[in-house]
């Protein structure tokens, strides 16, 4: 150990000591944890259109984030060690009362560094606003604490019922999902969710909300009620299905011929 | 007192009251405390009564931890889940983090702006009281369910979420007293708010010393005027849509119930358009805090004094226009939304000045880190943080994602916990001897901060990435298989460790009330006004009304700077304003203060009976309004001062 009074004092060494053991040590708790990434839920694993998006927005506007925040998180630090009181020097230092050169520059700083995002967060909060036209409708109504699912058909007439929980939709096509709280009187506020496939849009009692999705790899995944709902809105999960346009047709047929064991020949949906 | 009195008085109840006042005064036994108008009595009640109910939402929080511990846990049933949930968020916003800011008001208003007490010195006990009545209202719904028992585990407490979304709180959805004795409850805290926001700013804006002008006071009274108009403005709006509800569930009204033609969306937009400048109701005082520590500990005066007033001042408008990003996930459309991503935005640039302030505080100085400093300079690094992952709720589509996961609950904890309540915690440390006489260890206070900063980091990072897997807030229980369970149990450990931190807390108060180092008038050698008088100070405050001529105007009476900008003690004697009181004053004598009083507790006990009869029975409202009037009229007719003799 060098003598004490040469370069960096034993006391502050001794501090960085310390803290590069607790870096490593959180980046190998990080590490380990993440095995545990792959989540059913995991927004950073998307298999939609919008998730994806969403993803891409995120990580846009992470990377300054971090930047700041170790700006100031080592900025701190390095105040920290550098200004700390030094025994037997009891001046006191030179008081600055402000700079205002400085301070209109970091004031300005941020507003120039976030307009740069203005657009790109404008123009997803549009894109993921407008249904693309020929879209599939699937009408979404929410219960505590259940979700139902139905297929409107062209011309009006009775909708094929889905199944409770499970939302089939076929691969690489829009999908308008018509939001409703409650069947015939109301109910509470739920809020549709699938992660991998786009963010939530709340289902509220006497508002016609709506939302796209569109699943772009075969699969199934998990969906969760995110609005909280009563006793029952920890289990109001559901699966969306994302299958081939042939599974689909198939499921529907299936669910239309089990419905009142009637058969439907021309399987025409709303949108399509 | 018994002089030789001719002939026995007439026992009259006018003379009756003011011997009992005359007793209160004394500053001695237990009446003493119920009676008391003093500014400095009233904030450690506030104070004191505020960290019991940290005690309390804290156990809730350890209970919600335990329960979320593992994947699939039964310790909580979901209906006793909701219930401490729904009591944690109430307990900590409205019966924590608000009295503890209320606390410091009261200690430290008067005393910064070298004033001997408020200006309504009763209606600051009324604040008090009505504060700690209303909390004992809204936790004993816990006892009293409409149906069970108690004892077995069927509790009454409210089960609608701090935020109360309607219709879910409505008869139909949510059939017993707990939402009653919520919305009720609420309102009863909403008007001791606005008592005490009333009476800061007319006590910041008239009873300051000759010489403060506005652009004199310190920050700490900047941020209290802000916070003070900020609950003016914010609690009337919680009052309206509390009454709304009431009427909706007291009196079968529809403002909320959609199946008859209600909007659900009413709620969400008054109950935001108050709970976001309620955010900055409960950081602002914590900003006000550390813009005073930093300063003493760094040696400096604060960095850029008028930038980060007005950012203060611009975070409380801006607060007004950001509450819609409460509810992008609503439907508001893609024009409400693009509005409010571009505001949340804009509303972080004043919070980011502040940051760069603090930290160009700090640098060049001759930091001395003690206690307070360490718990200052934890609040700048977690409130970046908060602030940070504040900015990405202004990126909105990512926010479809994150709303109503783990990472809004990791993001508002940074904010509350790892900014408010670090703040508060230092500011706990900071004044501790100035209005108890003795300081706090050091050892301890160290032991606590770091217990509690890698608790808190324990706890609410993990929660951050909790939510980017999708997990969602306010369940109970969720599944094995989807990677959460590591994490949950990580912030499980986490909030233990800050339950541990709290206790090292509480024995270094107990330990330094007994064995702390006498801290005399100016332990740490400070800038402002508070510090120039007696610790503990005296009723009276300031023998005489002290005359200010600057900023940091007590520094400037221990110091002035040479040419080069260095400051150098002044010799003692040379500065006009040495021995700041004469002998002759020093024992307050001649003072006039305001007379105790027992009619605040007296009006303070109205509104609690009032609300407890609208749940069980009108005659007991009856009683409460009579209770209330008796309050009010005694109130009204006793005399502020005593009349000199």
């Amino acid at each position: 150990m060098a003598a004490p009074g040469k370069g960096v004092p034993v006391r502050n060494r001794h501090f960085s000591r310390v803290l590069l053991l607790a870096s490593l040590l959180s980046v190998a708790v990080l590490l380990s944890g993440c095995s545990y990434f792959d989540s059913p839920q995991n927004v950073f694993a998307p298999h939609g259109q919008v998730a994806q998006d969403q993803k891409n927005l995120f990580f846009l506007t992470m990377w300054p984030a971090l930047a700041v925040l170790a700006l100031v998180e080592f900025g701190l630090l390095y105040i920290a060690i550098r200004f700390r009181h030094k025994k037997g020097d009891d001046g006191l230092p030179v008081q600055t009362h402000g700079n205002n050169t400085l301070e209109i520059g970091w004031t300005i700083a941020p507003i120039i560094l976030m307009a740069f995002f203005v657009p790109a967060v404008v123009g997803g909060i549009f894109d993921q606003g407008r249904t693309p036209k020929n879209s599939l409708v699937v009408d979404v109504t929410a219960v505590q604490w259940q979700w139902l699912f139905a297929y409107p058909v062209a011309g009006g007439g009775a909708p094929v019922q889905g199944t409770v929980g499970e939302l089939h939709i076929p691969v690489n096509k829009t999908i308008d999902i018509r939001l409703k709280s409650g069947t015939g009187t109301n109910d509470v506020i739920h809020s549709f969710w699938v992660p991998k496939l786009a963010g939530k849009t709340d289902v509220i009692p006497g508002r016609a909300n709506h939302m796209w999705i569109k699943g772009t790899d075969i699969g199934t995944y998990q969906g969760q009620c995110a609005e909280f709902c009563g006793v029952g809105h920890a289990e109001m999960r559901f699966k969306v299905v994302v299958e081939s346009q042939a599974d689909f047709d198939a499921f529907l047929k299936q669910q239309a011929a089990a419905q009142q064991g009637q058969d439907q020949p021309a399987l025409a949906l709303h949108g399509e | 007192m018994a002089s030789v009195t001719v002939a026995p008085k007439r026992v009259t109840m006018a003379g009756a009251m003011r011997q009992l006042r005359e007793e209160a005064g004394t500053y001695k036994g237990f009446w003493s405390w119920i009676a008391t108008v003093d500014h400095k009595r009233i904030g450690v009640l506030y104070g004191a009564t505020a960290f019991v109910f940290f005690l309390v939402g804290g156990i809730e929080a350890l209970l919600i931890r335990v329960q979320l511990a593992k994947p699939g846990a039964d310790f909580l049933s979901p209906d006793q889940y909701n219930r401490i949930f729904t009591m944690h968020g109430t307990t900590m916003v409205f019966l924590v983090v608000m009295p503890l800011s209320a606390a410091f008001f009261n200690l430290l208003v008067p005393l910064m702006i070298g004033a001997r007490d408020v200006a309504f010195p009763r209606m600051n006990a009324f604040s008090f009281w009505l504060f700690l009545f209303g909390g004992i209202f809204l936790n004993a719904s816990f006892f009293l369910p409409s149906h069970g028992n108690f004892l077995k585990g069927d509790l009454g407490a409210p089960d609608g979420g701090w935020f109360g979304y309607a219709p879910l709180t409505l008869n139909r959805f949510s059939p017993g007293n707990g939402i009653d004795f919520w919305m009720l409850g609420l309102n009863v805290l909403g008007v001791a708010s606005l008592a005490g926001g009333f009476n800061f700013v007319v006590t910041i804006l008239n009873m300051r010393a000759p010489g403060m002008s506005l652009f004199r006071m310190p920050l700490f009274v900047w941020m209290t005027l802000v916070t003070s108009f900020l609950l003016i403005f914010a609690m009337p709006i919680i009052a309206v849509a509390l009454f709304e509800l009431s009427f909706d569930r007291l009196f079968g009204a529809n403002f909320f119930n959609a199946a008859a033609g209600g909007t659900p969306l009413l709620w969400q937009h008054m109950f935001w358009l108050f709970g976001h400048p309620e955010v900055y109701i409960l950081i602002l005082p914590a900003m006000g805090i550390v813009s005073e520590i930093l300063p003493t500990f760094a040696r400096k005066p604060l960095f850029g004094y008028p930038f980060v007033v007005f950012s203060g001042v611009a975070i409380g408008f801006m607060s007004w226009g950001v509450w819609a990003h409460h509810m992008y996930t609503t439907g508001l459309g893609s024009v409400a939304n693009s509005a409010f991503g571009v505001s949340t935005i804009l509303i972080s640039i004043p919070t980011g000045v502040k940051i760069f302030n603090w930290m160009a505080t700090l640098w060049g100085g001759s930091i001395r880190f003690t206690t307070p400093l360490y718990f200052s300079v934890g609040f700048i690094a977690m409130f970046t943080i908060g602030g940070l992952t504040g900015v990405t709720h202004s990126i909105v589509p990512t926010d479809y994602q994150q709303q109503d996961t783990y990472y809004i609950v990791a993001h508002f904890h940074q904010v509350l916990f790892g900014g408010a309540l670090f703040g508060l915690f230092g500011g706990i440390y900071y004044w501790f001897p100035k209005f108890t006489g003795r300081m706090m260890s050091e050892g301890w206070g160290k032991l606590q901060f770091w217990l509690m900063f890698i608790g808190f980091n324990l706890t609410f990072q993990p929660m951050m990435i909790l939510g980017l897997l999708g997990m969602p807030r306010r369940v109970q229980t969720y599944p094995d298989g989807y990677g959460w369970g590591f994490w949950n149990m990580m912030a499980t450990v986490g909030a233990f460790t800050i339950a541990v931190s709290i206790l090292v807390f509480m024995w270094n108060v107990v330990y330094s009330l007994r064995k702390g180092a006498v801290a005399g008038p100016d332990p740490w050698d400070a800038r402002t006004l508070e510090w120039s008088i007696p610790s503990p100070p005296p009723p009276y405050n300031f023998a005489e009304i002290p005359q200010v001529h600057g900023l940091d105007d007590f520094w400037h009476k221990k110091y002035t700077e040479d040419a080069s900008g260095r400051p150098v003690p002044v010799a003692a004697g040379a500065s006009d304003s040495a021995p700041e009181h004469g002998e002759e004053h020093a024992d307050g004598h001649g003072i006039h203060m305001p007379s105790p009083s027992y009619f605040p507790v007296i009006a303070a006990l109205g509104p609690p009976i009032i609300a407890t009869g609208l749940i069980y029975d009108m005659a007991i409202a009856a009683v409460g309004a009579f209770v209330l009037v008796v309050g009010l009229y005694g109130w009204a007719l006793e005399p502020a001062t005593e009349p000199a003799e």
